[in-house]
């Protein structure tokens, strides 16, 4: 479905205006990501002697745009909002999140770490190639962003504090 | 940390320069980004990092490897990390170890994993 409608729109831009209205209603798993792996491919060839540093950045674009819906389907609006303005700009996770109160973040933020955690499991079925390293490329910035988030969180409710902070903080 | 360690993030996609720039910062750490092997080099040079994190395919499928193996030569001292999105077992294969990277961290990083090791050295 993902692959025939990016092989339909002219540009990234109609894409990603396809893609946010489906809202998140569209499969996601290995053979899917497969499917629309060879669209893009088809459209920006890779090869061994010739990486074009614009068509692999199109190509994280392309994955973060597909996963990020799916990740946040079942979110508010104003949880969309928050999750698409972070990715955009990790740096504005403290500013973004203020709205939120702790139970509806870390709420939403569990929401969204099982949908990755099934995302991930689906790109683990791609076999190795250009396609994979797209997939793995593309999610690898929002992981980050998810642990950005949980660190936020466990500063703010330090009695949920997993541990995960202190890496350089003595 | 009384004493921020300052780390040098190489990666030639923007995204995850600002997300683990976050991460590192939200933590302690001073931080430098460069998107290309070449800029990594020269801030490597300019802003004398204690640690590195580096992609290896950017400018030239290994970008990584060539900076590492300068930054290792002009210091050798300074721990790199490659950050990869190949296979653990295909880094392996191609010896890390020999391209001049004290590490590998496989994308998406496991953050508690590079936290915990970031930790060590900014102790040491």
């Amino acid at each position: 479905m993902l692959g025939e409608l990016y092989s339909r729109c002219p540009d990234a831009e109609a894409f990603r205006h396809a893609v946010e209205a489906l809202g998140g209603d569209f499969v996601l798993d290995a053979a899917e990501m497969i499917e629309l792996g060879e669209a893009y491919f088809r459209r920006h060839p890779d090869t061994s002697c010739n990486r074009d540093r614009e068509s692999v950045l199109a190509g994280y674009a392309l994955v973060r745009l597909c996963v990020t819906e799916r990740l946040i389907r079942r979110l508010s609006p104003a949880e969309r909002e928050f999750y698409r303005g972070v990715f955009q700009n990790p740096g504005r996770v403290g500013v973004l999140s203020g709205r939120f109160s702790d139970d509806e973040l870390q709420a939403g933020l569990a929401a969204v770490e099982a949908a990755m955690a099934e995302i991930r499991e689906s790109i683990e079925g791609i076999p190795k190639g250009p396609v994979k390293e797209r997939f793995i490329g593309g999610i690898s910035h929002l992981c980050t962003v998810l642990y950005l988030i949980r660190l936020h969180l466990d500063k703010r409710t330090p009695g949920l504090d997993s541990g995960q902070s202190g890496g350089g903080k003595s | 940390m009384s004493d921020p360690k300052k780390v040098l993030i190489i990666d030639d996609d923007p995204a995850i320069c600002d997300s683990v720039k976050a991460v590192l910062e939200a933590v302690g750490f001073q931080t430098e980004v460069a998107y290309s092997g070449k800029d990594g080099v020269a801030a490597f040079r300019r802003s004398r990092p204690d640690v590195v994190l580096c992609d290896m395919m950017m400018e030239d499928l290994d970008a990584g490897a060539q900076a590492a193996k300068i930054m290792r030569k002009e210091r050798p001292d300074v721990p790199i990390f490659l950050l990869s999105s190949i296979g653990d077992s295909t880094a392996e294969t191609v010896g890390f170890g020999h391209l001049g990277f004290s590490g590998i961290f496989q994308k998406p990083v496991n953050f508690d994993l590079l936290l915990a090791v970031m930790g060590r050295i900014a102790k040491s």
